[in-house]
């Protein structure tokens, strides 16, 4: 056996790791070309086969799914935390493709593009989460972080799109470079770059002082990269502009995978490897929790665009997520994964019920979206269906029993509290009471106003089976928690 | 003549670093860029990292400055000057940034060195380290898996570059 | 071990001196009978006058944008030749993953009609 590992099989170098991430990026360069011999016409089907690229993947994760495996030496790893994590990543791109399948056509931007980089973001994300060495998870970042740029200014003609994908991808470039220094020290510091050395080196309590500062240094630089991602206060700055600016399917998107990529790394980094950091790391959460939540809640009320207020949202949430990550231990962990996937039915749902709403006959720009909070009043009387999924959404979004987003924060919480962390709990018990505010009067202004605007929503039945899951999906995490509940701390005893 | 080659490497990455932060004409910035980066390939090269020095020289100064070049021109900015306005408060906050930066890479150079000891930089640096060699043994044994990884990023860059500039057939 | 470099540092001093060798050799050997058309600048039928930096199509721009990548990509060609044989099989199997991916690239951008000049 030489060192070149000549001879040895594929499965045996832990292929099986990286099937998933393998299936969804050959789906995407499937997409890619197929969309370059399809006549106009025949575009309609570019969103199935992007479709049956998620559906591929899923099913090898469902495969693999009491399956270990470490590959290629160490680069990336299967495990029940990956596999979790892929599945959330592929149901919220699976949800986003069928929201897309109208929303892309009526808004002109119905290209193979557009599919072939969603499906090249998620294979980034699961990267993301199934990596357990630093490089690998920096190109999963990356592949993440390049195709949000250019999807977020997908719309060409419109100014908003534009600005949005500029101002991604200059703080995103410098949140890059950031998060690309801290690994240089950590390889400069342990001389290796996987999870498993980082473990060793920092491991035992016994490394000196000085190390102990470099590890530190670039701790502090690798969570600058990841609350960029984040979007957690003083690194949100760019959320409100690119989540109004982006097409709304996008921002859905956006919200959801690359918020659960960057807990899942910070998971596998911080929790699994540096857990010997944890009382210099979770000072640090504590302040930007506090921060990120209060700041996201107080600002939501302010905003009369319905995606900017969602954005702020999404910061609130990214705070209660930090809680979780604050209080660390099994409990905390598994609460952010609980938290991840009711967070997927509640926001994509959110915001798929926006990008079904268009404004109706009578005005100057018929057609064009309906972004105005305003626009809301009255939704009740036309679309009943539709304001009462939005209903379901806010009020799980909000927190309100009988809802996923109920036991979500619930968990979060609790597990805050056995971590002794009882004042950030409150905290943050405090800023949902804030939030129930202008979540509610979305619900308010949809059955208690009349309506000022004549808005219609979106027969697409694909964006409707999108609802559907979601309500579903939402209403089932709040009846039937503990299931899923288990289903996290098994994933996340799976990487301890 | 290491000793000496260093310090006029240093002497001029320093000094292009500040002409193209304080010229007022971007394609100046850019040429000082241009000499900046030639400055650091040849400390990379001192330091035995031929392979990364190579690559500083093709990759940086060669496409990526040209590609600065470009988006100036296409900008086409008559008088930046007035776009690249800033005020006390902006320019006093990058002098507190830029030092906190020198204190962590002191910081981190001292810290390092006393960790790992000599004799271990040494065996670390030594005069195979950075040989295109031994490069080509890490990435195509031991980072196999992240350099097909690559491949996938470059696809995204080219088929995002497309996506936001070609015109429609 | 610098002493390696050294024959590489004669090469580019012998460029240079080549270089300004022809320069100043025509400048001293040439005979000169300046006339107004032959002292402006770039003598080719185009009136040397306006700004130097006029605005340029977005087309360069795209071209150097692939052209960044596909320089990235024989970047990573040069340490996998050096170890080519040693490397055998396995070498080229993963060589030809990579590629495969950026032909994908690659057609995408022959399709899209990318390399087509005139639109």
């Amino acid at each position: 056996m030489n060192e070149y590992a000549l001879g040895q099989g594929l499965w045996e170098m832990g292929f099986a790791a990286a099937v998933p991430f393998t299936l969804v990026a050959l789906s995407a360069m499937a997409v890619l070309l197929a969309d370059l011999w399809l006549l106009p016409s025949q575009k309609r089907a570019l969103p199935w086969a992007a479709l049956a690229g998620v559906l591929l993947s899923a099913a090898s994760v469902a495969f693999l799914w009491n399956e270990e495996a470490t590959g290629f030496g160490g680069a990336i790893r299967l495990d029940r935390f990956s596999a979790f994590f892929a599945m959330v990543f592929l149901l919220g791109t699976g949800l986003v493709v069928l929201l897309s399948s109208a929303y892309a056509r009526r808004e002109g931007v119905e290209r193979g593009e557009y599919y072939a980089l969603l499906l090249f973001g998620t294979s980034g994300a699961m990267l993301m989460a199934s990596a357990v060495e630093l490089v690998t998870f920096f190109l999963g970042l990356e592949i993440l972080s390049v195709s949000l740029y250019v999807l977020s200014g997908f719309f060409r003609q419109r100014p908003a799109s534009a600005e949005a994908a500029a101002k991604y991808f200059i703080l995103g470039a410098f949140a890059s470079a950031f998060l690309l220094y801290g690994i240089a020290l950590f390889y400069g510091a342990s001389g290796s770059t996987t999870y498993a050395a980082l473990r060793e080196s920092f491991g035992s309590a016994a490394f000196p002082y000085s190390h102990g500062l470099l590890a530190l240094a670039a701790s502090g630089l690798l969570l600058i990269g990841l609350a960029f991602k984040l979007g957690a206060v003083p690194f949100h700055m760019w959320v409100p502009d690119t989540y109004e600016g982006a097409p709304t399917t996008i921002t859905a998107y956006m919200s959801v995978v690359s918020k659960a990529a960057a807990a899942a790394a910070f998971i596998r980094v911080f929790g699994a490897s540096l857990s010997s950091l944890q009382q210099d790391t979770s000072a640090v959460l504590w302040v930007l929790a506090v921060v990120t939540m209060t700041l996201g809640n107080v600002v939501a009320i302010a905003q009369t665009n319905i995606k900017r207020m969602l954005a702020y949202s999404s910061i609130a949430h990214a705070g209660y997520l930090l809680v979780a990550l604050t209080a660390a231990g099994e409990a905390g962990y598994s609460s952010v994964l609980f938290y991840v996937l009711a967070y997927v039915f509640m926001t994509l749902g959110a915001f798929g019920v926006v990008s079904l709403v268009r404004k109706g006959e009578g005005g100057a720009d018929a057609g064009a979206e309906a972004l105005d909070i305003s626009h809301y009043s009255g939704l009740a009387g036309r679309h009943g269906l539709l304001a009462a999924a939005m209903a379901v959404f806010m009020v799980s979004l909000s927190g309100i029993p009988p809802t996923a987003g109920f036991f979500a924060k619930f968990y979060v919480f609790s597990a805050a509290v056995r971590a002794g962390e009882v004042g950030l709990a409150i905290i943050g018990v405090l800023n949902s009471l804030v939030s129930v505010y202008f979540y509610m009067r979305i619900v308010f202004l949809m059955y208690m106003k009349e309506e000022t605007v004549p808005v219609r929503g979106s027969r697409s039945r694909a964006g409707w089976v999108a609802l559907a899951a979601c309500v579903l999906g939402t209403l089932l995490l709040g009846v039937l928690p503990s299931s899923f509940a288990r289903l996290a701390t098994e994933s996340i005893a799976s990487i301890f | 003549m290491t000793t000496l080659l260093f310090v006029l490497g240093s002497i001029a990455a320093i000094v292009s670093a500040l002409s193209v932060v304080t010229r007022r004409n971007p394609v100046h910035s850019a040429l000082s860029l241009i000499v900046c980066l030639l400055s650091v390939a040849l400390l990379f090269l001192l330091l035995g990292a031929q392979f990364v020095a190579a690559i500083q020289v093709i990759v940086y100064a060669g496409a990526i400055v040209v590609l600065f070049l470009f988006v100036v021109m296409l900008l086409n900015v008559k008088d930046e000057s007035a776009v690249f306005h800033s005020g006390i408060a902006q320019k006093l906050a990058a002098l507190a940034l830029v030092f906190v930066i020198l204190v962590q890479v002191v910081l981190v150079a001292v810290a390092g060195a006393t960790w790992l000891g000599k004799e271990q930089w040494l065996a670390a640096t030594g005069l195979s380290f950075g040989t295109v060699q031994s490069v080509g043994r890490e990435l195509f044994a031991r980072y196999l898996f992240q350099f097909e990884v690559v491949s996938v990023l470059l696809l995204v860059a080219i088929v995002g570059a497309v996506t936001l500039v070609k015109k429609k057939q | 071990m610098l002493l390696a470099y050294l024959p590489i540092l004669i090469w580019i001093l012998l460029c240079a001196g080549l270089a300004l060798a022809i320069v100043f050799l025509s400048h001293v050997l040439g005979r000169k009978r300046p006339t107004g058309a032959k002292l402006s600048p770039y003598e080719c039928g185009i009136t040397p006058v306006g700004d130097a930096r006029s605005r340029f199509p977005i087309k360069f721009y795209i071209i150097a944008v692939v052209f960044l990548v596909f320089d990235i990509e024989a970047a990573f060609l040069y340490p996998w030749a050096v170890i080519y044989k040693k490397l055998a099989l396995v070498g080229l199997l993963e060589m030809a993953v990579f590629m495969a991916v950026l032909l994908v690239g690659y057609l995408y951008l022959w399709k899209k009609r990318v390399f087509d000049w005139e639109d």
